[in-house]
């Protein structure tokens, strides 16, 4: 049966054309845009190891990294710092920073809301109340403490995340349901936290609010790997499923009407992004610029196209990131300000910049 | 051949019932006009007839349950084209088109759904419109833009929601000659919610007269169409003149008493 108006010989003899070269074309620029910025990251990435208070020359470190690439780790001071104290953190704060992007890119587009993030729809303040609930009641568990922080904040986030699903689901897992329920949940585990620290001593009251402030002083290979290994798992499936992500942003109906079914997607986004969120804000802390600014610098440069939105913003996000903590320990001598801080001071002017200078409609 | 049916299919829209009890067969090629006053149900329906909405009852796409067969394979044989879309998600003419290729992607563009694009906008004249945000355009092209993607699916049933409200009257005449040359040429069926008698008169072969939440009419227009009838649907006065064969509804006035 001829199926629609075309044939498939038809289409096919007639080569390729301008439409289809215009397509390739700019397909090619922006996979040479992602080259570039990964480019931009692998530098960024260098210079970061190479700072810090252990008095190495770039050079040293260089020799480092490539002498422990090769294989040969013969446990010196040099390798020590590199390896023992630098590394991971560089690394944790890049794929911090683009797990984060890539979240609040995911969950901008399932929701059609620019305001959309981790941040905003209370997942972060959710961490932040089981943390503050572990610092609290959790130091006479001795050696346990710092664990009991992470796998508490790590379960509140998904709990935050069943509870936005739960009273969504009453209403209709609408995109406006789920922000409502969202920032419902986000005051509450605002007040909630606020409560608890009304009771705590000052010291708790402060290992709190640094814990909410965002750092990345507090990484490790093994955390390192878990962050890693969820990101490996989640980001191709969010990736295959960008295509149904551009549909939803376009509406319910429309989605369906794609063959995409609308309520699932969302809910199946919602709660990958909210796993990728717990597993790098539990060890980080609360880092909640990154989530809400980096889709909307990417989508001022490239547009809304969800299959390069996605990886772009999360290449941006790592980029921000990695400047923010390369800051962060440059700005004040010997002195390291925690990362969360220092996000928003070099993400707001870039934002602000494109935010005045791109004239045409991007969300 | 039956390709599209309902049978006994109600929605009730919280606690307010849209439609009741309807049902009907439509074959391959026909183009139907579903017809009736604002808020009769019409675009219910036709949500209902895609599985956008699940209504009561059973709609059945060439003899199967709909609700049995999965949303992609449905989005092959169905495609829906909404009155309007909304967010202002940037994105140009040519990617939308594309979208309609979603159905049948799994990871990435195939050179044959870029092809089957290419070649739905050219045929819709969209080509010029290629690299042009979908915001940019006019109203018209927009419509045509999401007729496009439609045909991009390759369906063998289009659903359109309005497809003329907004247009002006080249633009209303230009997309209803794209369908009728689709349904005519391509072994395409079409089921159109439509306010405009007269475009239904002219274009469809058929018309689905909704009222009170219920068919109360199925037939071809010139049957179906009357002043009586149109003053029991619409409560409105109108004569059918049919100058150089063509056949125009002019309402005169708001029915008195009604």
């Amino acid at each position: 049966m001829n199926k629609g108006v075309l044939s498939i010989p038809d289409m096919l003899s007639t080569g390729k054309s301008e439409l289809t070269s215009a397509y390739l074309q700019g397909k090619a620029k922006k996979i040479s845009f992602i080259c570039g910025l990964g480019v931009v990251l692998f530098i960024l990435l260098c210079v970061s190891v190479t700072i810090g208070s252990a008095g190495l020359s770039t050079l040293e470190v260089a020799k480092t990294l490539i002498e422990g690439m090769n294989g040969s780790m013969t446990g010196t001071y040099e390798q020590a710092v590199v390896f023992g104290l630098r590394l991971h953190r560089v690394l944790f704060g890049a794929f911090s920073g683009f797990g984060l992007a890539i979240c609040g890119t995911v969950m901008q587009g399932i929701l059609r809301n620019p305001l959309a993030s981790p941040f905003t729809l209370g997942i972060s303040s959710s961490a932040a109340f089981g943390a503050s609930l572990a610092i609290i009641f959790g130091t006479s568990f001795g050696v346990l403490g710092e664990s009991l922080v992470i796998i508490n904040a790590f379960i509140f986030t998904i709990l935050a995340t069943f509870g936005i699903y739960l009273m969504a689901k009453h209403r209709g897992v609408t995109a406006e349901s789920m922000i409502l329920a969202g920032i419902l949940i986000m005051y509450l585990f605002s007040a909630m936290t606020s409560f608890l620290q009304f009771f705590a001593s000052a010291e708790h009251n402060q290992e709190i609010v640094f814990w909410t402030f965002g750092s990345l002083s507090r990484t490790s290979w093994e955390k390192l790997t878990v962050v890693f290994g969820i990101l490996v798992v989640t980001v191709p499936y969010l990736l295959w499923r960008s295509w149904d992500i551009n549909a939803l942003s376009e509406g319910d109906e429309i989605a369906k009407g794609l063959g995409v079914s609308a309520d699932r997607t969302r809910i199946v986004c919602m709660m990958i992004t909210s796993v990728i969120t717990a597993s790098i804000i539990c060890f980080t802390g609360v880092i909640g610029f990154i989530g809400l600014v980096a889709p909307h610098i990417t989508r001022m440069i490239i547009g809304g196209d969800m299959r390069y939105l996605l990886p772009i913003s999360g290449l941006i996000g790592a980029i921000l990131l990695t400047g923010a903590d390369i800051l962060s320990r440059i700005i004040i001598p010997d002195q390291i300000i925690s990362v969360g801080i220092m996000t928003a001071f070099i993400g707001i002017p870039f934002f602000g910049y494109l935010f005045m200078r791109v004239r045409r409609e991007y969300w | 051949m039956v390709i599209l049916s309902a049978h006994k299919i109600s929605f009730t829209y919280r606690e307010t019932s849209v439609i009741t009890d309807i049902s009907f067969e439509i074959s391959s090629g026909e183009f139907v006009g579903l017809c009736g006053k604002n808020g009769s149900g019409k675009t219910t329906l036709l949500k209902c007839l895609g599985n956008i909405l699940t209504p009561e009852g059973i709609v059945k796409l060439n003899g199967v349950d709909i609700t049995s067969i999965t949303p992609k394979i449905r989005a092959q044989k169905i495609g829906y084209v909404p009155q309007s879309i909304h967010g202002r998600i940037a994105r140009s003419v040519f990617d939308a088109v594309l979208m309609g290729r979603l159905p049948y992607i799994t990871w990435g563009v195939s050179s044959q759904d870029i092809h089957i694009v290419e070649q739905v906008m050219e045929q819709l004249g969209l080509i010029p419109f290629a690299d042009r945000d979908m915001f940019e355009i006019s109203g018209g092209e927009r419509q045509k833009a999401l007729i496009a993607r439609a045909i991009a699916q390759q369906p063998d049933i289009l659903l359109l929601d309005e497809p003329t409200a907004n247009l002006d009257l080249y633009h209303q005449l230009e997309v209803m000659d794209v369908l009728t040359h689709l349904v005519q040429k391509s072994n395409l069926t079409a089921v159109m919610a439509v306010h405009d008698l007269t475009l239904a008169m002219r274009y469809c072969s058929r018309i689905l007269l909704i009222n009170d939440h219920h068919v109360i009419q199925d037939g071809s227009p010139h049957e179906i169409l009357s002043p009586d009838l149109i003053r029991e649907v619409y409560q409105v006065d109108a004569y059918i003149s049919s100058d150089g064969g063509v056949p125009h509804i002019v309402p005169i006035r708001a029915s008195i008493g009604a």
